[in-house]
């Protein structure tokens, strides 16, 4: 049975119903019209070395054992209290099937499996303490998701070679499209995140970055001069916001591409940002023609002066289309795959309806690109209260937490709050109990003076943990960032001369 | 060059746009022109504090360290003589144990370089707090005083030697050992009081010797006829060096002064005040036991040395106002004057309220917790600005905290 038929067998009656109907059958012929999968192939090996390198580079630092072996404590997420880290030996034994794993995807050796258990056993070492977010695994785990669906080992693979009989040679457009929406989102709420008056007026916490750098070579001691960092805070505005438009269009698309990889070789430089400026270059190409890594075989057969193959002169034939599955999966998937990217734009823009400064409260930071837009250090400190005889003891966080879990909670509110219930377990477990605590967190935000981020009245120990707005969670300050500026000599200008 | 310097920068601009985590990004090697004659020159801060403020507080350690050992030998030789010129000799001992402490404090809250290499070794056998046993060194003594020829105080634990082995055999209110029933040093006690006084002496005498050759030797591991651990601060972000630039050395020594935090605040006057938990089990009560010089009675000054050394490195000054380069210039010099006088204004009151706790810390603790508290809080106040608005403004990273990575 044709789609078409089938298409006019469930629609509705009456002429806009009509008109919605055809509109989604183009819809559905558009996406699952067949492309040429050479670009997605390329995609697929490239994302697959990528994540096997960031996997040995995380074992050879030694972070496995720093992240999971060293630490007694870990944040979990909400909804996922249950994930605990397995012991090291585990650990370590699980980065090394993933690093294998990643390889597998990258050959295209037992694609789906390899895909599925990838994305599993990722998500899992990632859900296992919040204070290892970071936006780009969560994309790795999206797109190992994304990846998972898509038939991206049946061409250009050892699974192909092994069953040639379910090679593919021609891809369904809708692969490319998701890949394409995925990275899109990522560069596009990037940018938006970075709208708002510290960003954009006072060009915080780029000033502050900026001016911790002026040993770099050559640009250094411009590095501090304010109208730099406006410079540099309006351009990546631009930049993170417009970049998908620049990528899609093709005339500008190899300046764009070229623009966004000193971009990310840069940030590379500059900046502790690990693979992602890698995972963002290599993703990027997916905005590129399909046929693209076959012009750049053909160019380098051409320059070794050796004639084309037959598999490159078939890059110029039509593609054959592959034989769909059945219309009604078809459509369903096509509705799921629909759902997913209005979650992909819904769950960033969530930190709407906390109505809070998103960069102070964190109600709706995670899963939500806000890639580099604030810099927070705060001052925690615990007060732990008796019930019985209303006496306090205070805590420090470093009891209980390695330095960088406590730099990293020191400036989220909830993280804050999960370890006040774990102070509390703590004192009733060792008999101490029952105990209320409470916390002093004093926290400065984008260099502004350190204020209270938590309201040191509230038993911490006691408050519910959901996805509600937190009660708990004092305002934002109100106040401009600090703007730092060189000012010569300040020796002499502070002790009034030489 | 400004021009060539500025179209290069002007390339730069939307790859910086991406921005980064906390500070110490970027190397490789600064040309000496680079900077532009109004950036606050990090690498003159470095230098100088290395210099004129580590490097003296090491020697002078030395130094002090160095007196002690005659002073514990005329002691040794005093004994069995003259009770009043024992007294005298013992005093000048002790006095001399407390100047080399006193410096030891301010080394501290600099522990950078040769002290603090391989997990702090050289430091531990100086100073070995909060890991010590009184026990274990009444064992020593007796090992020490039975065969004092075939003893060698360099193959013993860093906990039996140092200056809290000395502050044990110097202070020590009676001469009883302090190993708990059942355990005792065999043969202690049948000694005489004299022979114990001699053990303890002759063991004082091996431990003061000891303590100044570390302590030369970590001053050596500064010089520039040394180690040259000045050269290799200063030298920060050249080739050769290895540290990246001035900015990483800058938040080494910044790792540091949160000495402050973790030892001043919480276990020097947190612990025996009750206001964190403590071996004793007590809330808002005195824990005694958690006082870090408790025989020598020295608790407080060791917490006013460690708030000098703080504002040392802070204004760059040793001695005070001697007008060096410091974090307050740091400060000054990106343009964040209120934070440098708010700093400046914490750090006083820290010191202003620990030098107000009346007689020693353990008479504080029972007759004036609550000054004890007042300190506490104040020292915290310094910490709080420390941990917060300090370090995001100067790019730089608690102690560890930059490992890994960041988006």
């Amino acid at each position: 049975m044709s789609a078409d038929k089938e298409a006019g067998r469930s629609a509705p009656a009456g002429p806009g119903a009509s008109e919605r109907s055809v509109g989604l059958r183009r819809a559905e012929r558009w996406l699952m019209r067949p492309i040429d999968p050479a670009g997605l192939v390329a995609f697929r090996v490239l994302f697959g070395l990528l994540l096997c390198a960031g996997l040995i580079r995380f074992l050879l630092s030694g972070w496995v054992g720093r992240c999971y072996g060293e630490r007694e404590f870990f944040f979990h997420y909400w909804g996922f209290s249950w994930v605990e880290p397995l012991p090291l030996a585990g650990m370590v034994a699980l980065h090394i099937v993933l690093a294998a794993l990643a390889l597998m995807v990258a050959l295209g050796l037992f694609y789906r499996a390899s895909a599925l258990l990838f994305f599993l056993g990722f998500t899992y070492v990632e859900l296992i303490d919040v204070t290892n977010y970071l936006n780009h695994y969560y994309l790795v785990s999206l797109l190992a998701l994304l990846m998972v669906f898509m038939p991206l080992g049946r061409v250009g693979s050892l699974d192909a070679r092994r069953r040639p009989a379910r090679r593919l040679d021609a891809l369904p457009a809708w692969t490319l499209h998701l890949l394409r929406f995925q990275v899109g989102v990522v560069y596009v709420f990037a940018g938006l995140a970075k709208l708002g008056t510290d960003w954009l007026v006072h060009a915080q916490p780029l000033n502050l970055w900026l001016t911790a750098r002026v040993d770099t070579p050559v640009i250094g001691s411009l590095l501090d001069e304010v109208w730099v960092a406006y410079a540099a805070s309006w351009a990546g505005f631009l930049f993170d916001t417009t970049i998908v438009v620049w990528l899609s269009w093709r005339r500008t698309r190899p300046f764009a591409y070229a623009a966004l990889l000193g971009f990310h070789f840069l940030t590379h430089v500059f900046f502790d940002i690990g693979m992602f400026p890698f995972i963002m270059s290599t993703a990027a190409l997916v905005f590129f023609s399909p046929s693209w890594p076959r012009r750049w075989v053909a160019l380098a057969r051409r320059l070794a002066r050796r004639p084309a193959s037959a598999a490159v002169a078939s890059t110029v034939a039509p593609v054959v289309a592959p034989a769909m599955a059945a219309s009604r999966c078809r459509r369903a998937a096509l509705a799921v795959a629909a759902g997913y990217c209005a979650l992909q734009v819904l769950i960033p823009l969530r930190h709407h309806v906390y109505r809070g400064n998103v960069l102070w409260d964190e109600q709706g930071m995670r899963w939500s690109w806000k890639v580099m837009v604030r810099e927070k250090h705060g001052s925690v400190t615990y007060r732990v209260r008796f019930t019985d005889s209303g006496k306090e003891l205070q805590v420090s966080p470093r009891r209980y937490l390695d330095s960088r879990q406590e730099r990293e909670m020191a400036g989220q509110p909830d993280l804050i709050a999960q370890l006040a219930s774990r102070i509390a377990r703590d004192f009733e477990r060792r008999g101490r109990g029952p105990v209320e605590v409470r916390a002093d967190a004093l926290v400065s935000l984008n260099g502004r003076p350190a204020q209270p981020m938590i309201d040191p009245a509230r038993d911490l120990a006691s408050v519910d943990r959901s996805l509600a707005p937190a009660d708990w969670i004092l305002p934002a300050p109100v106040e401009p960032p600090i703007r730092l500026a060189p000012r010569g000599d300040a020796r002499h200008a502070r002790r009034g001369g030489p | 060059m400004d021009a060539v310097r500025a179209l290069l920068l002007a390339a730069l601009v939307p790859p910086l746009a991406c921005g980064g985590g906390g500070g110490g990004g970027g190397g490789g090697e600064a040309p000496p022109d680079a900077r532009a004659p109004d950036t606050f020159d990090r690498g003159a801060m470095v230098a100088h504090l290395a210099e004129a403020v580590f490097l003296a507080t090491y020697e002078s350690f030395s130094a002090r360290a160095a007196e002690l050992v005659p002073a514990v030998d005329s002691y040794c030789a005093a004994l069995g003589g003259d009770a009043e010129a024992e007294a005298i000799a013992r005093a000048a001992a002790q006095d001399g144990w407390r100047a080399a402490m006193l410096e030891w404090q301010a080394a501290e809250v600099m522990l950078v370089g040769p002290a603090a290499m391989d997990d702090r070794a050289l430091r531990d056998v100086i100073y070995s707090w909060p890991v010590i046993s009184t026990c274990a060194v009444d064992r020593e003594v007796l090992d020490h005083y039975r065969d004092p020829a075939a003893y060698d105080i360099g193959e013993r634990l860093s906990n039996r030697r140092g200056l809290p082995a000395l502050e044990r055999v110097l202070f020590a209110a009676d001469l009883e050992h302090t190993c708990p029933a059942g355990g005792p040093p065999d043969g202690w006690d049948e000694l005489a009081d004299a022979e114990r006084l001699a053990a303890r002496c002759g063991y004082a005498q091996a431990a003061a010797a000891d303590l100044a050759t570390q302590a030369a030797a970590v001053a050596t591991g500064w010089r520039a006829d040394g180690g040259d651990y000045v050269g290799e601060l200063a030298r920060a972000g050249e080739s050769g060096s290895s540290l990246a630039s001035a900015q990483q050395a800058a938040n080494l020594i910044s790792d540091a002064m949160f000495y402050l935090d973790t030892e001043t605040k919480d276990m020097k006057l947190a612990e025996p005040a009750g206001i964190a938990d403590n071996s004793c089990g007590a809330v808002e009560e005195p824990c005694p036991d958690e006082l870090e010089s408790r025989a020598s009675g020295q608790s407080k000054e060791n917490v006013i040395r460690n708030l000098e050394a703080f504002r040392m490195i802070y204004l760059g000054d040793r001695p005070p106002d001697s007008g060096g380069l410091g974090f307050d210039d740091f400060l000054l010099g990106v343009g964040a004057s209120d934070v440098a006088e708010d700093m400046g204004g914490r750090i006083d009151a820290a010191i202003a309220a620990t030098a107000d706790i009346p007689g020693t810390l353990e008479e504080a603790l029972v007759a004036d917790r609550e000054a004890v508290v007042n300190a506490h809080a104040q020292v915290r106040a310094v910490t709080d600005a420390l941990k917060s608005q300090f370090l995001t403004v100067l790019g730089l990273e608690i102690p560890d905290g930059a490992a890994g990575d960041n988006d």
